[in-house]
């Protein structure tokens, strides 16, 4: 591909554009994501060559997407993670998506993954999303297998404790909703039997 | 669309609906022709580049063929000439150009002189690849010589006589070998 190759680069862009697009997607947000893309594969054209023994070839695309990606955001918007018993705090158990169409948890789900600190949101796009395995997210991430597994748990603790807000929230609008049409109906039947 | 109660599965049923909905996503068709159109500069600039360092080597490779061929020669002109007879039990070195030698010339001829000895080595030869051992001129430190000269007087080439046999005739034939 390096050697001006179209066909290669061809199977490599649709092996990989995908997931790299979809990690920036969900990590920096739509407006970034094409830019991320983009400026991921002129590395890979131009820049250090890939050496197979340090890693796998998605963990090394990945690894690029990030760099970029880090530097689109600020240093505030890197939330630190959070602390062990704030989490385990949040990991409660709600049937939080009972209910909702497809469309509804598709929403709710990538609301409550944007509302993730960075850390978190990432190795859920990466593991869960993309469905990298834990040494290689580890190697995008550069931290150890075992944080990303800890940090990922936390990540599931958090989007269920998001969602079950968002589920009591839907739950009291729906409520609202209900009482609200009773109060319309009760009027409806007042008017009617002072006209009669 | 109904989803599992168990809320850890509930949440693995959510992740796999985001993931299958948004399998379809990926970056638009400007981002592939901007970077198409990049791979397609990379490799023009790389066949230009192939060919000038193709035509570098070449033109190394015919610069160090043409030193080693003109080494060649020259090492080939700086050996003392071959030695043949001339008759009259006589053997003489090829002729060695002298400075006029890329003049033209005509009716030349062919002066014998006997010249210092001394004068082998600015042409290369040693006492032993010619000696003229029975020969007074010899024991006083001369040597026969054959010059050529133009018409114009102008000295062209020179060989050197030794005599066939004795030492002399050996000595030149165990230079050439």
């Amino acid at each position: 591909m390096r050697r001006g190759d179209g066909e290669a680069f061809a199977r490599l862009y649709a092996a990989y554009q995908g997931p790299i697009y979809r990690y920036a997607l969900h990590t920096c947000g739509a407006a970034a994501a094409d830019d991320v893309v983009q400026e991921t594969f002129l590395v890979l054209l131009r820049g250090e060559r890939f050496d197979p023994r340090r890693g796998t070839l998605a963990g090394y695309l990945f690894g690029i997407a990030r760099h970029h990606i880090l530097k689109r955001i600020s240093a505030a918007q890197r939330e630190l993670p959070m602390a062990d018993e704030v989490v385990e705090a949040l990991a409660v158990d709600e049937e939080v998506l009972d209910g909702m169409s497809r469309a509804e948890v598709v929403q709710a789900m990538r609301a409550a993954i944007q509302a993730l600190p960075l850390v978190y949101r990432e190795i859920v796009t990466l593991c869960e999303l993309e469905e990298l395995d834990y040494a290689t997210a580890a190697a995008v991430v550069q931290c150890p297998i075992g944080t990303v597994r800890s940090r990922l748990h936390r990540a599931k603790a958090m989007l269920v404790k998001t969602l079950g807000r968002t589920g009591q929230e839907r739950q009291e609008g729906r409520e609202r909703q209900t009482g609200q049409v009773s109060q319309v109906g009760s009027a409806v039947r007042a008017a009617r039997v002072r006209r009669s | 669309m109904q989803i599992e109660k168990d809320p850890v599965g509930s949440l693995a049923e959510a992740l796999k609906v985001v993931r299958e909905d948004a399998a379809a996503l990926g970056a638009s068709d400007d981002v592939e022709a901007r970077l198409r159109a990049e791979v397609r500069i990379i490799g023009r600039t790389r066949a230009r580049r192939v060919a000038v360092l193709s035509l570098a080597a070449a033109a190394v490779l015919a610069v160090a063929g043409a030193v080693t061929v003109r080494r060649a020669v020259v090492e080939r002109s700086d050996a003392p000439p071959a030695a043949s007879e001339t008759g009259g039990g006589e053997v003489a070195t090829a002729f060695f150009p002298l400075d006029y030698s890329g003049m033209p010339v005509s009716n030349a001829q062919l002066v014998r002189l006997e010249v210092p000895r001394a004068a082998l080595a600015s042409f290369g030869l040693t006492s032993i690849d010619v000696r003229d051992g029975g020969s007074a001129a010899a024991v006083g430190g001369t040597v026969q010589a054959d010059v050529l000269v133009g018409e114009d007087g102008v000295a062209r080439a020179v060989r050197f006589i030794g005599r066939i046999g004795g030492d002399d005739h050996r000595l030149v034939q165990e230079r050439e070998r």
